[in-house]
């Protein structure tokens, strides 16, 4: 929300869902693009210690609503793109 | 005012008594009615495909041009299984019987209870204590008597997954609708290895997921081609009691139902279908459903079939027989298939302590040493809003200080701030009591704090409250909130 107009305009959209969002407390926030799909992980466990065990290495991901690899060394997440983790069902 | 256990235990075993006469009574009537319409339909209309009665009550889903008459006739032959009659299941279950889907199978080992009914539909406050699935069978034939039933009041699990699948129905269809995640994958496998779609659903919080598995059989990916690693215990992921809202479980629940209509109806005989199924190239989607705090659909494109996947991939390691001997990972996934297995982590006599010793010691004792109590209370922030221990007894003396520091901010880098006592201030000596809402979270805090306190000069007691606030409930105060 306090993003300014120039951090908005370099960053992408991360959505959080499910278990996931019980994890990071929130269901979207934006982050610094651009950004290699495989350092991805690195970056939320930086910020919320613990998730990548917890709840990232089980989720898939999508970007622009496509799955995606996180292993996919070409694939880097550019300014604008929605990124969507999505954990197994649960409930 | 409400009734003693015994009485509890006699109604419920009435009202299962009742379920199962009713069951076999339903049975009957379906036999008998069968045959009625059978031989009705041989003596006067022998040219109509449906029973009279079907063209007048399934009109409206008749005019569909994708549906029409071999639609119909496809949903009255149909077999659905409904794996977990619960939020999902229930309307679910529901909108297929509303349809006129022949035979619905359902199975779920689990009985009804109060705080299933904010979101299980297909439930009632008097059938409380039955059988989920006579439950459920009772408001399809509430519903619609024409469709028949047939229910397992177990568990699915490895031992009887393939049987069900496979042996005792053919199914066309299966739903799942569970809620553990090894139940899932173990489905979903079986699944594959005796070739049935499965629609999959699941919901937490304000959040939804719906995917069609193996469709077509043998060529749509399954959960394991989605979800390759699976979540193991401990996985906030896979175990978290993250709370749900009934309409989002319902909602996914319901696409289930219209997804399952969709698969059956086409695979009626294609020439008769009025409208021509576009033939456009197969693809693979999941819906996704946030609902907080703006309400979302989100279709997302899977990828296909994972040449590594252990049950549909190149290299098969998931056969009938790792099912069926149980030597599969089932048994670690999320800590296994679902049982109420409480943790073990601190001794019960030195380092724990049971609800009534603690009413008793804290604030019931009249002891000459003045001791300072704190309890820390471990859970979410939300359940700590919905009731909490006392800190006073019941003259209203001030007999404890309570904290509420959920688990994650449990910080003891240093003296835990959190602690409302001045660092030299431990003597009056200070006990330090751990409650969370079962007693699980509470031992590890109390691990943690044993471990970190002995750089500090603390020498009061540390212990847990065994059951947690749950047992307080149970056992001492029968006013307190049960959540």
């Amino acid at each position: 929300m306090a993003d300014t107009t120039s951090a908005e305009s370099e960053s992408f959209k991360i959505l959080y869902f499910a278990g996931v969002a019980s994890f990071t407390g929130t269901n979207e926030e934006s982050l610094p693009a651009p950004l290699p799909i495989t350092e991805l992980f690195a970056t939320l466990e930086k910020k919320y210690a613990g998730i990548r065990e917890k709840a990232l290495n089980t989720a898939m991901v999508t970007v622009n609503l496509d799955y995606v690899d996180i292993e996919d060394k070409t694939l880097v997440i550019q300014k604008g793109d929605e990124v969507a983790i999505i954990p197994p069902g649960m409930g | 005012m409400s009734p003693s256990p015994s009485r509890q235990e006699e109604i419920a075993s009435l009202r299962q008594r009742l379920a199962e006469l009713e069951q076999q009574e339903r049975e009957a009537q379906q036999a008998a009615t069968r045959e009625e319409i059978h031989d009705e339909s041989i003596e006067t209309k022998p040219t109509l495909p449906l029973p009279l009665a079907d063209y007048t009550r399934y009109s409206r889903q008749l005019l569909l041009p994708q549906i029409g008459l071999p639609g119909q006739i496809a949903l009255r032959n149909a077999k659905v299984l409904i794996v977990g009659l619960g939020g999902l299941g229930s309307p679910a279950t529901l909108y297929l019987a509303g349809a006129g889907v022949g035979t619905l199978g359902l199975i779920d080992g689990d009985t009804v209870e109060e705080s299933n009914l904010h979101r299980q539909i297909a439930h009632s406050e008097d059938r409380v204590g039955q059988y989920k699935v006579d439950s459920a069978a009772a408001a399809v034939a509430g519903l619609n008597s024409g469709v028949k039933v047939r229910v397992w009041r177990e568990h699915l699990n490895t031992g009887n997954v393939l049987r069900v699948l496979e042996k005792e129905e053919e199914w066309d269809l299966v739903l799942d609708c569970t809620d553990h995640p090894s139940v899932r994958y173990l489905l979903s496998d079986a699944a594959v290895l005796t070739g049935k779609t499965v629609v999959s659903a699941s919901a937490l919080r304000w959040d939804g997921q719906l995917t069609v598995l193996n469709d077509p059989v043998g060529e749509g990916p399954c959960y394991r081609c989605v979800w390759p690693n699976v979540p193991e215990k401990g996985s906030v992921v896979g175990c978290g009691e993250g709370g749900i809202l009934g309409p989002v479980v319902g909602v996914m629940g319901v696409l289930q139902a219209i997804e399952a209509i969709k698969v059956l109806v086409s695979r009626a005989p294609k020439k008769e279908v009025e409208e021509k199924t576009e033939s456009t190239k197969r693809e693979y989607r999941m819906t996704l459903l946030s609902s907080y705090p703006t309400l979302q659909f989100r279709s997302v494109r899977l990828l296909g079939k994972r040449k590594t996947c252990p049950v549909c991939g190149e290299n098969k390691t998931i056969t009938r027989e790792t099912i069926e001997t149980g030597s599969d990972e089932y048994i670690q996934a999320c800590g296994g298939l679902p049982s109420e297995e409480g943790l073990e982590l601190l001794d019960p006599v030195t380092e724990r302590i049971d609800v009534l010793t603690f009413k008793d010691k804290v604030y019931d004792s009249e002891s000459f040493v003045k001791r300072r109590v704190v309890v820390v209370d471990t859970r979410p922030k939300v359940e700590y809003g919905i009731c909490k221990l006392p800190t006073t007894n019941q003259y209203e003396e001030e007999k404890a200080e309570m904290v509420n520091v959920p688990m994650e901010e449990l910080d003891f880098k240093g003296r835990p701030s959190w602690l409302p006592v001045p660092e030299d201030q431990w003597a009056p000596k200070t006990d330090v009591y751990f409650v969370c809402k079962q007693g699980n979270d509470s031992q590890i805090a109390v691990k943690k704090f044993k471990e970190a306190s002995k750089d500090w000069d603390f020498d009061g007691e540390v212990r847990d409250i065994i059951g947690g606030i749950r047992a307080w409930g149970r056992e001492v105060d029968d006013k307190f909130p049960i959540y």
